[in-house]
């Protein structure tokens, strides 16, 4: 009887899974691990004489990855895309990238085939869902990052379905000519338009229509029917099941209803994880692990080190301030379902070799256990990192997230949506030629040299060199436009910023360059990295790479020097506050006009972040203790420009200054940092204190 | 990965229709269930639709889909709600169910199937299904009284089907049956039983606590899952049902005390699972097969609809519930669903029946599953035509008895004394019972070899030693049956002096309706232990034997009950003579209400058995005043009897349908509390019951 070989195993792990589970949720471990060693048991390669059925397990974990998908798909509106912005898309796309990159080269110095190391890059580009979710609930984590990280993940989601085409397509042996290129990607196009655009229009009615008969059994199965039916039709079109699953929990979130029916569906969609999760425990083989020992122990390391240190930047460069920056990265760092699915197509589509996957299965194994630790660390190593930075440039990562909210509500009278999206465009179109470009020369070189050799009659190796000077010469010629265009997209986001002054000193040069120069970084590190992480396996080894680390070393330069600009800017400024303000407390004047005055330097002096002046009090919990151990920039993100005090005015004071009571301290950050900043300096006092403002003592 | 793809296909495809025609189904305000089956239809091989699911795959979807199904049946279930049921409910499911396996294995064999098909018809007959009844109490938005008996008669019911299904697997493996190997088996099963449920006390409800504590509903649902398969493993592994273990197993987790919640936890997987076992019930329909069965099907749809309904409703009115209550509860419960299929599956599967039977099964099922909604609506006016056309002395007994059965149930003196008294004589019944049942099995099956020793050492003719071996084992029959009868004149008489203790000296007012009771009583001791008795060893017997003798029996207690009933007719006129002249001569004294009561409540010490009659003035502006008895439908509404009617001039002595009330009338009404509290509020402010 066949079905009671169902039974059989699914008793067999149910039960196995239950006990390991048990334990290690009394272990307070993600319960991920516990169906990983679950499937380590009864998996083959252990000793323990409990095996299962490998190819049912698989049967059922395919439908876990539908499942898994589906409420992914759930939990992704458009609506919710918009809210976490561009931010978090931008994050991804650059880390992914980076990831992609750093996988690749990984996998070319091991030796490994060109379309391995594609994987490899793949694998640890998508960091999971699952076992982020998991760790925040379990740690009971709600802070503000966390909804940088879910925005994260979303946008990483869609990169991984991206990557899953490109992969089969990659691997589904064709020829990789720019044409057949194309037609991939018009028809992936094509059928995501038709998925959706049909899927818009009936989906949601539909759901809409079975929600209102409010009986959650005829609603449980319609959505079971639309999540496998999705997954069908992407596996006829051969694309990957996850995809359609996906699409298909998304067009069901768009009903409005998705919440509801991810809780109808969690039950089901547990119970068929747990057979996927035990199904990759299944295929753990510590002897394949131990002969790969080397490979696993770097790439952990770079999943681990890469991804928090790209999260982190991107995360700076997109203006959050380094608390938040560092705890996102730290989130971020394990690789989980979406690396299994990679692994798993590379090896049934026979791309890659059998180590890959238990390569793949024993880093998410580390990285899952040492994320919660990664959580539990991040708010003291961020409070580190921001220590240990070197001084200009934590006076500009704070500033940095203040010119960022000026960019964005930009003075008024401009129209700057209009200027700026057309040099975005022609970016975009510059980076998707340049892509073009090095994919066809690496690919068709030969073809095209040898044509050339035909038409002019001239020697094979002198074709072969025109050839590639010509596309090489257009290969610069395109960096150069996109290199131009950058410049004059951040410069005109920095005037944005920034608006020169019609006449007299522009006191807002420093900041202006300063804000001009990272974001032509920006632009460059997510416009470059993409390009070299898709051509990479297409031009030799690191070429690509050079120029990119080329560029953004001149880049770097270019930065590091206006940063000490930027360093000089804020100290002149401090002084000009101080000694406007100095002023004012001899004339002895209203406190109304003060704050005016005050408003008036900020308004002279733009790029320091709208200075406001808080009073120290005696017994405020501040006196007596330095910036350092308050740890106001790590707590708040607010930076101290100054601090006016009777017995000598202390310009960008350093961590060890200790603060007095009496002290004027000239705090500059956005809105939020420096309310926050308020609240640690002052209320935190035993004994009533009233709210500082900008009242002189 | 082409199994897998194959798996996705499949499944795609069947959820595709079912939430189709699911939608389709619950827009007509019909069961989910059977868009199931229409799908499973639809998908099947024997429609030419080109959509075809593969039935291996489907079919193993289908017994994960059993195993939950069972295992929330089993969530559901628990000792502590068993005992809460009670015994009304226990007797009913007890009585109806033998019933309906009698009359379904005599159906079988009068269609000429097998012994064992015959016997699995009796047990798909038998059991009415849980979903559908809650799908109409649900929509029709019926809370009422009555439905807490059927869904305490359901609980019973689903714990019978269980043993049944053990009975069941037991019989049909194939071997011969012998004494020896029945008695092997039902002494594997009672051990597989008592250790599963032993140990699993011991060890799962703590096992659950403490995963409850952690939780984490992922943790809880896999464990959960792990112990459903696990214990279903288990049972398939000893041979029995997967059924079986996995409701065992249910019911383990439910004495955790966290059933609700694991339940809830559990339904979207098993509604999943169930899904596909429903939609691989739809796909068995070959409507071929049903065309050339057709006539079962009708003769089997009539007995379910007429047997359930009449059956329920009897062994209710014999436990005590009025008539309206009784009628409703019958006419819910006529119908067949989930357990039937999972019987009718269990027998394909084991290959002891026929591939007719299922689709059989399915078609009953949808019919008395269309019928239900309207039986259920029917069942009010049917419940009052009914107690109208009732003769009138069963009309009187009726109203009656349900207060004789509260009294028995409060105990006359020392409760104590008298609950050791009966323990004694049940279990002697019990042992008696049990002691006809093995005699009359092994007769049955030892005959040739019980024969052939006989004739050996006595040297008889064989055909002479076959008359010797029946002759002793009807005998020894007999003389159970004596045994059974004694002990059962003991019970129902020791119940009856218990209601209405005699007096110290005097007339005995009480005679008449304590003769009554211990009649009756004794007619349900009989029905109780005759009909599983009957039900059990019908496949032995050469046909209609077991049951002659208990209709025989039954025509014997009937005629009783009936002289009886006369008795009791003229005792409750004599006793409202008596109220009415007590009465009308302290009137005559004084008018004042006071006084009227204490009179009465002598009355009541001197003549019981009339329900504790109260009285209820009718006040001119009240609604009833020139209505009929009949048209008020007094006693159907709330099951209280209209002793008599005291009237300035003319006193109506034991009513019929046809009296109008009149302003000033004062009714003595009888019946039990509640029934006199509902009539007291319909008479004085026609509010309904």
């Amino acid at each position: 009887m066949e079905s009671h070989a169902f039974l059989t195993n699914l008793a067999l792990v149910f039960c196995v899974a239950g006990v390991t589970t048990l334990v290690f949720q009394r272990l307070r471990q993600p319960v991920v691990f516990g169906y990983l060693l679950a499937g380590l048991i009864i998996g083959p390669h252990t000793s323990i004489p409990l095996v299962a059925d490998e190819h049912l397990i698989e049967t059922f974990a395919e439908l876990g990855v539908i499942l898994l998908m589906f409420s992914l798909g759930l939990e992704l509106s458009l609506r919710k895309l918009m809210r976490v912005g561009p931010t978090a898309g931008m994050i991804a796309v650059g880390q992914c990238s980076a990831m992609v990159w750093i996988g690749y080269v990984i996998g070319r110095a091991f030796g490994w085939t060109g379309v391995e190391s594609i994987y490899l890059g793949a694998i640890i580009a998508i960091s999971s869902t699952t076992i982020i979710l998991k760790a925040f609930a379990e740690q009971g984590v709600k802070q503000r990052f966390t909804r940088l990280v879910f925005g994260v993940l979303i946008f990483e989601d869609l990169i991984a379905i991206f990557l899953l085409t490109i992969l089969t397509t990659i691997s589904s042996g064709a020829a990789l000519t720019p044409g057949a290129m194309l037609a991939t990607a018009v028809r992936l196009a094509a059928f995501l338009a038709a998925l959706i655009g049909v899927g818009l229009l009936v989906v949601p009615r539909l759901i809409r229509l079975v929600i209102r008969m409010d009986r959650p059994e005829p609603t449980l199965v319609a959505t079971v029917a639309l999540c496998f039916a999705c997954a069908l039709v992407a596996l006829e079109f051969g694309y990957s099941v996850a995809l359609g699953a996906f699409i298909g929990g998304s067009l069901i979130a768009e009903s409005g209803h998705g919440r509801d029916i991810e809780h109808l569906l969690q039950p089901v969609r547990d119970m068929f994880g747990a057979m996927f999760f035990v199904a990759v425990g299944m295929l753990i083989d510590p002897g394949l692990i131990a002969a790969n020992i080397g490979a696993v122990l770097v790439v952990t390391a770079a999943v681990i080190t890469g991804k928090i240190t790209s999260v982190s930047i991107m995360a700076v460069l997109t203006g959050q301030d380094v608390k938040t920056s560092v705890q996102s990265g730290m989130s971020l760092a394990q690789i989980g379902e979406f690396s299994f699915i990679i692994a798993g197509l590379g090896l049934s589509l026979g791309a890659t070799r059998s180590f890959l996957y238990p390569v793949a299965v024993a880093v998410s194994a580390i990285t899952t256990l040492s994320t919660p630790w990664l959580i539990r660390w991040s708010g003291p190593v961020a409070g580190m990192v921001d220590r240990r930075l070197p001084h200009r440039v934590q006076t500009f990562v704070t500033l940095y997230g203040t010119w960022f909210e000026r960019m964005r509500r930009p003075a008024a009278g401009t129209e700057p949506h209009r200027s700026l999206r057309r040099p975005f465009m022609l970016l975009l179109v510059d980076a998707a030629l340049l892509v073009a470009l090095a994919i066809t020369t690496a690919t068709q070189h030969e073809h095209w040299a040898a044509r050339v050799a035909a038409e002019l009659r001239i020697m094979p190796g002198i074709a072969y060199a025109v050839v590639l000077t010509v596309a090489v010469f257009a290969g610069g010629f395109l960096c150069a436009a996109i290199l131009r265009v950058a410049a004059r997209t951040s410069a005109e986001l920095g005037r944005r910023a920034f608006p020169p002054p019609g006449v007299g000193v522009d006191f807002a040069a420093a900041p202006r360059r300063a804000l001009t120069v990272t974001l032509r970084i920006m632009i460059i590190v997510s416009l470059g990295l993409p390009a070299v992480a898709i051509t990479q396996p297409f031009i030799p080894l690191f070429r690509g790479s050079i120029v990119l680390v080329l560029v953004l070393a001149v880049l770097a330069i270019a930065f590091w020097r206006s940063v000490t600009n930027l360093r000089g800017h804020a100290r002149a400024g401090a002084e000009i506050i101080l000694m406007a303000l100095s002023s004012q407390m001899s004339d002895e004047t209203e406190d109304e006009e003060g704050e005016g005055r005050l408003e008036r330097i900020r308004d002279a002096l733009p790029g320091l972040g709208e200075p406001v002046a808080v009073a120290l009090r005696d017994g405020s919990a501040a006196v007596g203790a330095t910036l350092a151990e308050i740890n106001l920039r790590g707590r708040t993100g607010a930076t101290v420009l100054a601090i006016g005090r009777t017995a000598g005015d202390v310009l960008l004071p350093a961590g060890r200054e200790r603060l007095a009571a009496g002290d004027t301290l000239y705090v500059a950050g956005t809105p939020r940092a420096v309310g926050e900043a308020k609240e640690v300096l002052c209320a935190r006092a035993p004994g009533p204190v009233d709210s500082a403002d900008g009242r002189s003592p | 990965m082409d199994a897998a793809h194959e798996f996705l296909r499949n499944l795609a495809l069947v959820f595709c229709v079912a939430g189709v025609t699911t939608l389709i189904f619950q827009r007509l305000r019909q069961p989910v269930i059977f868009g199931y089956l229409f799908a499973g239809f639809i998908i099947g091989p024997n429609t030419p639709i080109p959509l075809v699911a593969d039935e291996g795959i489907v079919r193993t979807f289908a017994e994960l889909g059993v195993i939950l199904l069972m295992f929330s049946l089993g969530l559901e279930f628990s000792l502590r709600k068993l005992i809460k049921v009670g015994p009304a409910a226990g007797a009913i499911a007890v009585g109806e169910t033998s019933a309906m396996m009698w009359l379904g294995y005599l159906i079988g064999r009068a269609l000429g199937w097998s012994t064992i098909e015959s016997v699995y018809t009796g047990a798909i007959i038998a059991i009415a299904s849980t979903t559908i009844i809650l799908k109409a109490f649900s929509e029709q938005g019926l809370r009422e009284r009555f439905t807490r008996l059927v869904f305490g008669v359901l609980i019973v019911e689903d714990l019978i089907a269980i043993f049944v299904l053990a009975i069941l697997t037991t019989i049909s493996s194939g071997e011969v049956l012998t004494p020896v190997s029945v008695l092997a088996t039902a002494r594997t099963l009672v051990m597989f039983l008592a250790g599963l449920i032993g140990i699993g006390l011991l060890v799962v409800p703590r096992l659950i606590r403490l995963i409850m504590k952690l939780e984490s509903p992922e943790t809880t649902l896999v464990a959960t899952i792990g112990l459903c398969f696990g214990c279903a493993l288990l049972a398939l592994t000893f041979g029995y049902s997967v059924a079986l273990g996995a409701f065992i197993g249910g019911s383990l987790v439910a004495e955790s005390g966290h059933g609700r919640a694991i339940e809830h936890l559990i339904r979207p997987v098993r509604d999943i699972f169930g899904a596909m076992f429903f939609v691989a019930v739809g796909m068995l329909i070959d409507p071929a097969l049903i065309m050339d069965h057709i006539g079962a099907v009708a003769v089997l749809t009539i007995a379910v609809i007429v047997g359930k309904v009449t059956f329920v409703t009897l062994m209710s009115v014999l436990t005590g519930q009025d008539v309206r209550t009784s009628v409703r509860t019958g006419m819910s419960m006529a119908q067949i669903g989930e357990f039937s299929f999972i019987i009718a599956s269990l027998g394909l599967a084991l290959g002891a029946t026929g591939q007719f039977l299922y689709p059989v099964a399915v078609a009953v099922s949808a019919i008395t599953a269309l019928t239900t909604p309207w039986l259920i609506t029917a069942s009010d006016p049917v419940a009052a035509l009914i107690d109208r056309k009732l003769p009138r002395r069963l009309q009187m007994f009726v109203g009656l008895y349900g207060t004789w059965f509260e009294r028995m149930q409060h105990g006359q003196p020392t409760p104590g004394t008298h609950r050791r008294t009966i323990r004694k004589p049940a279990l002697l019944l019990l042992l008696d019972a049990a002691l006809l049942l093995g005699l009359i099995i092994t007769t049955a099956l030892e005959l040739p070899r019980l024969t052939a020793l006989v004739a050996g050492s006595t040297g008889l003719d064989p055909r002479v030693a076959a008359r010797v071996v029946i002759g002793i084992a009807v005998f020894a029959c007999a003389f159970l049956c004596v045994g059974i009868w004694r002990v059962n004149l003991r019970v129902s008489s020791e119940l009856a002096w218990r209601a209405f203790a005699p007096p110290g000296r005097g007339v005995d007012y009480a005679a008449a309706p304590r003769r009554a009771l211990q009649v009756t009583l004794q007619i349900v001791v009989l029905v109780l232990i005759g009909l599983p008795l009957v039900a059990l060893t019908q496949p032995f017997l050469p046909l209609f034997r077991g049951s002659a003798l208990l209709v025989a029996l039954l025509g014997i207690l009937g005629i009783a009950f009936w002289r009886s009933v006369s008795n009791l007719h003229g005792h409750a006129r004599a006793g409202a003579e008596i109220i009415l002249m007590a009465l009308s001569k302290q009137m005559k004294d004084d008018d004042s209400d006071q006084d009227r009561e204490p009179e009465l409540e002598r009355i009541r010490q001197a003549l019981p058995g009339l329900g504790e009659p109260v009285a209820i003035r009718i006040v001119p502006e009240a609604p009833c005043v020139r209505r009929t008895l009949a048209e008020l439908n007094l006693r159907g509404r709330t099951g209280a009897t209209v002793l008599a009617i005291s009237r300035n001039g003319e006193d109506v002595l034991l009513p019929n349908g046809h009296e109008a009330l009149l302003a000033g009338d004062t009714l003595f009404v009888g019946g039990t509390q509640r029934a006199v509290s509902a009539a007291r509020a319909l008479l004085v402010k026609g509010g309904t019951v």
